[in-house]
């Protein structure tokens, strides 16, 4: 069996998104982006024996140590890909992962680590995988990248629900009087979501509530910014939401679907808190409610416009008890695929597993081997022998690497697996990792 | 103005407690941890309470590095 080359940019939204359409007010910020850069790490979780995982920053040799000592074998690169000195400057946070391996100078450590005719798993598929896949002689087994974008629009998952005849409360609006009639009409019912085409847990979702707000957005949306623009956005009444979860699953170049798992979330306002696994009250309410037929009909259809790959349906359960099955279409691997490969490979028998993430900044340099050395030391961290503790997942987005190169402070993340026997041992894990990034340097920002 | 910034940095953040740990030196971004989302939803609702129309476009992070420079930034877009 040939190995894999796993690979990827967690920011996909960010480079399929097609650069005439107006966009929703955000404010640039080079450190989140630099962040989310270094969170493709965490597909060391998809390697099986003698994978490659190439990221962008280089993993830290004590996170790769530890890996290695909860059984994963893969290589790695332990330095960041970079463009070399001959080409200096030259917009590399503007690149993917994929548009980078195409320009960069391989040097030893990467051209030593790719091997020509591996299989290339990427995080999603994105502009420049396949010059990557040329390039470095690797075996594609994906689908057109024109495919995956038209599938990732929140526009498609709209129309989805028209395919499978589910109730619609979308409504897409394609100019300013659209918007602004559209929305005129929501508000008098309640509050309402502006959704971008390539929104994300916690970007490109507006909220709403009163005349002015839409006002304030239709202006916005005029703006020198968004001048000669094309408006193309979704608009949902604010459901009443009481359980986020979604749904994973596999649809083979033959067509045939696998659902893999469900994973519940847990979100901070539109963004993300925690995942773990739902309840068997939950997964009873989806058997009821024909919710597997459901995934399996999006699997089909996504498989008759073309693609095939991973899939995250996020979906919803409303405080009236009523199943919102298709909330939107992911066509890519996912956080909560993360999780779910985890468990696969960690849980044992009679634990609970969750992934959490903790927001933090730091002043000085941290050295991350002194974190994992800490919690080993108080217990917190988890190894095979326990089966129970805090699995890091990620090194360098606790302190990426600047982008804008700014002075002061440095915003990070970490994310992180639990595996705990009970909520005691969950609240006892939670507080002594906060304890643990405290008095490695790190503060946390909640 | 400081107060009520801070009372609207309270409200997006849905924690009463920061009403009492904030003060003019905070910083809004590390000190009352608002993310991407949260800054944008305080912005809108700042221009809804001094009246004043912030250009996301040109709008400088450097405004967020403590409630009193923000303050500050609001009040001059006040009197333009």
């Amino acid at each position: 069996m040939k190995n894999a080359v796993h690979c990827g940019s967690l920011e996909s939204e960010r480079y399929w998104r097609e650069e005439d359409l107006a966009s929703l007010p955000a404010i640039p910020d080079a450190k989140a982006l630099g962040i989310v850069q270094a969170m493709d790490e965490m597909l060391f979780a998809f390697c099986g024996n003698g994978d490659i995982l190439l990221t962008r920053h280089g993993m830290d040799q004590a996170q790769y140590d530890y890996l290695q000592s909860l059984g994963y074998s893969f290589r790695t690169n332990l330095h960041p890909m970079t463009l070399g000195a001959e080409e200096p400057g030259t917009g590399l946070d503007e690149l993917n992962v994929f548009e980078l391996l195409g320009r960069l100078n391989p040097g030893p450590e990467l051209s030593g680590l790719i091997p020509p005719g591996s299989l290339l798993e990427p995080f999603a598929v994105l502009p420049g995988t396949y010059e990557a896949v040329r390039r470095y002689k690797l075996l594609p087994v994906l689908p057109d990248e024109e495919t995956v974008r038209a599938v990732n629009t929140k526009t498609y998952s709209a129309a989805m629900r028209d395919r499978l005849q589910l109730p619609n409360i979308a409504h897409v609006v394609r100019s300013m009087e659209e918007l602004l009639q559209s929305g005129a009409a929501l508000l008098e019912k309640g509050a309402f979501l502006i959704k971008d085409e390539y929104g994300v847990s916690g970007k490109g979702n507006q909220l709403v509530d009163s005349e002015r707000m839409l006002r304030r957005m239709a202006g916005y949306l005029e703006s020198s910014r968004n001048q000669g623009k094309r408006i193309r956005f979704v608009l949902e009444p604010l459901l009443d939401r009481e359980t986020d979860f979604s749904c994973q699953f596999h649809i083979d170049s033959e067509g045939r679907i696998s659902i893999l798992s469900v994973q519940q979330l847990v979100n901070q306002g539109f963004a993300f808190g925690e995942s773990h696994s739902p309840g068997p009250s939950l997964l009873e309410k989806l058997d009821r409610e024909g919710y597997w037929e459901t995934m399996h009909s999006i699997g089909r259809e996504l498989y008759a416009d073309g693609y095939y790959g991973d899939v995250c349906v996020d979906s919803m359960v409303l405080r009236d008890g009523s199943l919102e099955p298709l909330v939107e279409i992911n066509a890519r691997k996912s956080m909560s695929l993360i999780k779910h490969h985890v468990d696969r490979r960690l849980k044992q028998e009679g634990m609970y597993t969750c992934l959490v993430q903790v927001p933090l900044a730091a002043m000085g340099k941290v050295h991350y081997a002194e974190l994992l050395q800490r919690m080993e030391e108080n217990g917190s961290l988890f190894t095979l022998d326990q089966g129970e503790g805090v699995i890091p997942l990620t090194s360098s987005a606790l302190q990426p690497l600047d982008p804008s190169r700014a002075t002061g402070s440095t915003k990070g993340k970490l994310y992180a697996a639990l595996a705990y026997r009970n909520e005691d041992s969950k609240r006892w894990l939670t507080r002594t990792l906060d304890e643990s990034l405290l008095r490695t340097g790190y503060t946390i920002l909640r | 103005m400081q107060q009520k910034v801070i009372e609207i940095i309270a409200e997006i953040k849905e924690e009463p407690g920061l009403l009492q740990t904030l003060s003019g030196a905070s910083d809004l971004t590390l000190d009352a941890a608002l993310d991407s989302l949260q800054i944008i939803n305080f912005i809108l609702r700042v221009e809804d309470e001094f009246n004043v129309e912030v250009d996301f476009d040109t709008f400088d992070l450097e405004h967020l590095k403590s409630v009193d420079r923000f303050s500050a930034y609001v009040a001059g877009l006040a009197v333009q």
